[in-house]
């Protein structure tokens, strides 16, 4: 006959067992903290033109925005410039405005690798002042600032220091760095920047130079080369999953320019002038002046290649970034709030990329 | 008893309805839309010059101010040359080896961003940085230039950032307020950096080719007025241009020096840029501050023509009387480049002054009041018109010197001897300063002048417009039109000669032409009460007799027409329409459409009373014209029905259209009708006849019988000769209700009569009280307690007119019986 302590021990093993059983059929699936990217050189909240995207940011209970305010460059002529900025049309009236606000400044690896030392400072406090400007508008306290850049080993040094002076101005913000996949996996390499946290950009993979990629958007094998469970990035992250598309133009079998949106939207791929060679390429027939986000003329045997990132793709990405450790208490930011975009996607496939399971 | 409720409510709402009334708040004619000119302001063709023509507004911006119109002058050949001229210096520097077409595109297409970007492509593939990539100095220098050329004309700028909140001490602080637009957008003023100019100023000392020297010291100046450093680009220019060539480079470096000075100085430092560089002009302008330190600026000259050319500073700035800086400048340096244009804008000035008030019922541009017919201002206009005269002639004085001082250009000055002396009605003068202008020598715009010039005074020396006046018009007309292709300014021009020639034909024995030829122009010439801006059937209703109008149908009729009236009857400017109905006042190229000038004529008719001649006239306009916008309006009422306490009511129970004509038809057949009636039939006819005619005047519906457009908007005017005194009075309405209150014994009709009186306005006063008609009903022993109880009261009125209106089905008949 057993013990008593033997069977009480059982008993309370029983118990636990039972319990974690119970618990886990009765988990309900969680959400993450949901979020969207807004990438536009135009900023619009008010009570007309943007009914969709309203609509879509209300259905999904999307409380975070991370808006572009300025996007910084780099050229002999210019010096360090301001590439663009993003205009503000704010009035949201008397109603109270749920979502916050996070400003991103995107700046150029070639910022960087001209930046001096003794200017550090000074376009610190101008990026951050740009960053901010969304604030004026909105009269709601921004609290976190986003930097994106691809910095590389050779200017991360200048990179940390800039993001340690912009820490030094505003010692009670939060600031985030996208991270993009290279840099988290080598990230002895290329250094943890000095930010609270890290927006892991889980598209962009490949090369969109190379003609023969899948898709640079967002290539599964590819990324998932970069993410295991076991390599933590030592910075709490969020992430980004991509839902955007875009046409590549190649010419004499390389790369010449990308142009944002795709050229079935644009109507352009019924054009006569051009044939359809499957999986989203076209090579063009005979040469014309087009129009795709801006113009372009097109030559006799140029290729044009329409890629992607839809429902399969946000999933793909998701499930990557529930890997690297996405949970609960993370941001999922889809990237970006295109409504051309997102409302080919529907409503139920955005709800799954929000909401995980344990 | 219910269903009546409901027809007096709808009766009401009729009767309540408004009169439609114009949306419009007002008209408005910019000066530019009506001032007279007919003295080609390009004679000169002096580059730069075309903002500087005179207008009554700051700058002068083309015919049509809201079209980007082409300079008509050489200005941006003046433009050209200046790169011309660099360029082929850069092509004698290099010898010849280089193309200028290379030359050209590195200066003056490739953007500074894209050379950067590719730089050595562009090394490689254009052929003057190729040559210079063996050039050492060369190629910095060109580097250098790109480089200052980005700093200047196209770097994206960190700007102050009006909204963007401050960071203090680790903390946001917010704006009090969001920026203005304006605020927001204000034009940033390019700002090189120092860096820049440090390294422009190394290069400068160590370069040794003096070519390139003196280049880099006009991008140093340059780039030293954007940095605001003032010291450095003195120093620069003192060294790199004091002491050479006075050319393009010398005086655009120049403009950049004296726009670092404030006051006397910088007037008389624009000054001499404004007389060598044509690509300045306009700059200058406008940077010069006029009548501040004209003496102070006067005294930095070091000789007449410095000192000239800030009295020619000082002329462009003044749009009023010129004539002092013009004697100063006969009299330091006759031979000034800007003599001749500055004439021209004194001439354009007398022709605005003194022709203006002849050629356009707006007047001169002096006068922006519109309101012409103001007592008071015509005296000062009259005063003021004595006044320019006087000064014209002083000016002739002055322009008699000009020729003997400066014979090459005699037969300009004798061209404009010619043209103030027209103003003054000196016709003998204007033929003999025309026989001294040798036509042979002159411009092709000389030329035009002159044929101009030539045509004015033969119209003005006879008293009716024969054959050959008409060929010669014409054929001035058609080269006109063909010399605009190539300069825009001359449709001004074209457009000027016909108001011209229309109020002189008019004058004389050719009223018709002078009418129609109003529908040749869109330029501003007369005057519409709320239009603003008049059109040819305006001139047709206000100037045209039944004589002319008859003759203007005759001529768009007439089979075998000559060049003159084949040229009169095609297209034309026009209202689409121009009644207050019409939202849409754009002068557009219509059809001549004879419907219309029959119409305008039965009103002339119908203003003398001669309703018979109305509708013979009426009867041969084409049924379709009664559908158009302006006679819809008219369908809904019926005119021999009148409420009397709203004139303007339009009043139809029972459906009855009418179109002018009918309306005209059934008014006549009415009228004949009286002869053989009499007692209260006679009574009844009287009284519709008195309605028809109350409808048609001032105070009536809107029954434009009697005029183009309704009248709300116009003056109260008696003596407006276009619409006559029966129009603005209703002396002829009256005249019926009183012969129709003469032939009744019945309280009804006569109370209606009784109302209609007591609704009758004179000079906007009411002619009867009530009292006055009380008196007159006793007076014809009619009881008049069905008077007063029709006082206001709706009710009773509606009742009434069943009797005494359309309800009778004789009126039908014979309605029907006369319609055509």
């Amino acid at each position: 006959m057993p013990s008593k302590s033997f069977q009480i021990a059982a008993l309370l093993a029983f118990l636990l067992i039972m319990f974690a059983l119970f618990q886990l059929g009765t988990h309900k699936p969680t959400s993450v903290q949901r979020a969207a990217y807004h990438w536009k050189t135009r900023f619009e909240r008010n009570s007309y033109g943007n009914e969709e995207r309203d609509s879509f940011l209300d259905q999904h209970q999307i409380k975070k925005l991370y808006v572009k305010m300025l996007d910084v460059d780099y050229n002999l002529a210019y010096g360090i410039y301001p590439a663009s900025e993003t205009q503000i049309e704010y009035y949201n009236g008397d109603n109270p405005d749920s979502i916050t606000y996070i400003p991103v400044v995107y700046i150029t690896n070639a910022v960087l690798k001209n930046l001096g030392q003794d200017q550090i400072t000074y376009y610190a406090q101008l990026f951050l002042r740009k960053a901010l400007r969304i604030q004026s508008y909105t009269q709601k306290e921004v609290k976190e600032i986003q930097i994106d850049c691809d910095w590389t080993e050779t200017t991360r040094d200048k990179y940390f220091a800039l993001l340690v002076a912009m820490k030094k101005l505003l010692p009670g913000h939060v600031f985030s760095a996208t991270i993009r996949l290279y840099p988290y996996k080598y990230h002895e390499k290329l250094g943890i920047p000095p930010v609270d946290k890290g927006m892991l950009m889980l598209y962009n993979i490949t090369n969109a130079a190379n003609p023969h990629q899948h898709n640079a958007i967002f290539d599964y094998i590819e990324a998932s080369k970069y993410i295991s469970r076991w390599n933590k990035y030592p910075l709490p992250l969020d992430y980004a999953v991509p839902a955007f598309s875009w046409t590549i133009l190649y010419r004499y079998n390389q790369f010449n320019s990308i142009f944002t949106g795709d050229l079935e939207k644009s109507g352009l791929a019924q054009n006569p002038k051009l044939q359809y060679l499957g999986k989203g390429i076209y090579k063009v027939k005979e040469s014309f002046e087009a129009y795709l986000n801006k113009e372009v003329y097109l030559r006799v045997g140029d290729v044009l290649k329409v890629e992607s990132a839809g429902a399969l793709e946000m999933q793909q990405a998701v499930s990557l970034a529930k890997r690297a450790g996405m949970n609960a208490q993370s941001t999922l930011a889809i990237f970006d709030l295109d409504m051309n975009e997102l409302r080919k996607i529907p409503s139920h496939d955005i709800e799954k990329i929000y909401t995980i399971t344990p | 008893m219910t269903s009546k409720k409901y027809i007096l409510l709808l009766l009401s709402a009729l009767v309540l309805w408004p009169p439609q009334t114009t949306n419009s708040c007002g008209f408005f004619i910019s000066d530019e839309e009506y001032r007279f000119w007919m003295f080609n302001p390009n004679l000169s063709q002096l580059p730069g010059s075309f903002p500087f023509f005179y207008t009554s507004e700051l700058y002068y911006e083309g015919l049509d101010k809201y079209t980007r119109t082409a300079d008509p002058n050489p200005d941006v050949q003046a433009v050209a040359n200046i790169y011309e001229q660099n360029i082929n210096q850069w092509f004698a520097y290099t010898k010849g080896k280089v193309s200028k077409d290379a030359i050209s595109t590195f200066l003056y297409e490739l953007d500074p961003a894209t050379y950067f970007e590719s730089e050595a492509i562009w090394l490689t593939n254009n052929e003057f940085l190729n040559y210079a990539t063996n050039h050492h100095e060369l190629l910095t220098y060109l580097a250098f230039a790109k480089l200052s050329e980005a700093n200047i004309n196209t770097k994206p700028v960190w700007d102050d950032c009006p909204d963007c909140p401050n960071i203090v001490n680790g903390k946001v602080v917010p704006l009090n307020r969001i920026p203005s637009y304006w605020e927001m957008h204000q034009e940033d003023f390019p700002k090189a950096n120092t860096t820049i100019v440090n390294q422009g100023l190394k290069l400068y000392e160590q370069c040794s080719d003096p070519f390139l020297k003196r280049r880099y010291g006009y991008q140093l100046v340059r780039l030293a007025y954007y940095a605001l450093d003032s010291a450095t680009m003195a120093n620069v220019f003192n060294s790199a241009f004091a002491n050479g060539s006075k050319d393009w480079m010398y005086y655009d470096a120049l403009m950049y020096e004296a726009m670092s000075y404030s006051s006397a100085l910088k007037n008389f430092k624009l000054a001499q840029v404004f007389k060598y560089a044509p690509s300045k002009r306009y700059r200058c302008v406008q940077l010069y501050v006029q009548k501040q330190h004209y003496q102070e600026a006067i005294s930095f000259a070091e000789n007449n023509q410095e000192q000239g050319m800030v009295e020619v500073m000082e002329a462009i700035h003044n749009p009023s009387s010129c004539l002092s800086y013009l004697r100063h400048l006969q009299i330091m340096d006759p031979h000034n480049a800007f003599l001749p244009f500055l004439w021209i804008r004194e001439i354009n000035k007398l022709e605005d002054w003194i022709l203006g008030p002849q050629y356009s019922e707006f007047g001169s541009t002096r006068s922006n009041d519109l309101w012409y017919q103001d007592a008071q201002n015509q005296i000062s206009f009259s005063k003021q018109l004595l006044k320019d005269r006087a000064y014209a002639k002083e000016c002739l004085q002055v322009l008699e010197k000009q020729v003997g001082l400066n014979a090459a250009n005699a037969s300009f000055y004798h061209l404009c001897l010619a043209y103030v002396h027209f103003m003054l009605k000196d016709l003998a003068q204007v033929q003999q300063q025309l026989s001294l202008v040798q036509t042979e020598i002159l411009s092709n715009e000389a030329k035009l002048q002159y044929q101009l010039t030539r045509f004015m005074l033969a119209l003005s020396q006879t008293d009716s417009v024969n054959d050959e006046i008409k060929n010669t018009f014409l054929q001035l007309v058609q080269t006109i039109q063909k010399e605009e292709a190539n300069n825009y300014e001359l449709k001004s021009i074209r457009y000027q000669l016909i108001s011209f020639a229309a109020q002189e034909f008019l004058k004389r024995n050719a009223p018709a032409e002078g009418l129609m030829l109003f529908g040749k122009t869109e330029k501003g010439y007369a005057y519409h009460p709320y239009i603003g801006k008049g059109n040819v059937y305006t001139q047709l209703f206000e100037k045209g007799t039944p004589e002319a109008l008859y003759k203007v149908i005759e001529i768009l009729e007439k089979n075998q027409k000559t060049d003159f009236e084949k040229y009169l009857c095609g297209d034309i400017y026009c209202y689409y329409q121009e009644d207050m109905l019409s939202e849409n006042y754009e002068l557009s190229i219509c059809k001549w459409n004879p419907n219309r000038v029959r119409d305008i004529l039965s009103m002339k008719l119908v203003q003398q009373n001669k309703i018979k001649a109305a509708i013979q006239v009426l009867s041969r306009v084409e049924p379709n014209y009664w559908s158009n916008e302006t006679y819809k309006l008219f369908a809904k009422d019926d005119p021999f029905v009148v409420s009397p306490w709203n004139g303007h009511a339009a009043m139809n129970e029972v459906g009855i259209k009418y179109t002018k004509l009918s309306f005209l038809q059934q008014l006549y057949h009415l009228q004949n009708q009286l002869s053989r009636l009499k007692g209260e039939e006679k009574a009844k006819v009287l009284y519709l006849i008195g309605n028809a005619y109350f409808s048609m005047s001032y105070d009536g519906k809107y029954w434009i019988a009697q005029s183009n457009y309704w009248s709300c908007e116009t003056e109260y005017d008696t003596q407006r000769p276009s619409f006559g005194a029966d129009y603005f009075t209703p002396y002829r309405a009256m005249y019926y209700y009183k012969e129709a209150l003469n032939c009744t014994q019945d309280v009804k009709l006569s109370a209606l009569i009784g109302q209609a009186l007591k609704g009758i306005n004179m000079s906007e006063k009411s002619l009867y009280t009530n009292k006055q008609i009380l008196k007159m009903l006793k007076s014809r022993k009619i009881n008049t307690d069905t008077y007063e109880q029709l006082n206001g009261n709706c009710d009773l009125f509606y009742d009434f007119l069943k009797t005494y209106s359309y309800f009778a089905p004789q009126r039908k008949q014979s309605f029907a019986k006369n319609q055509k």
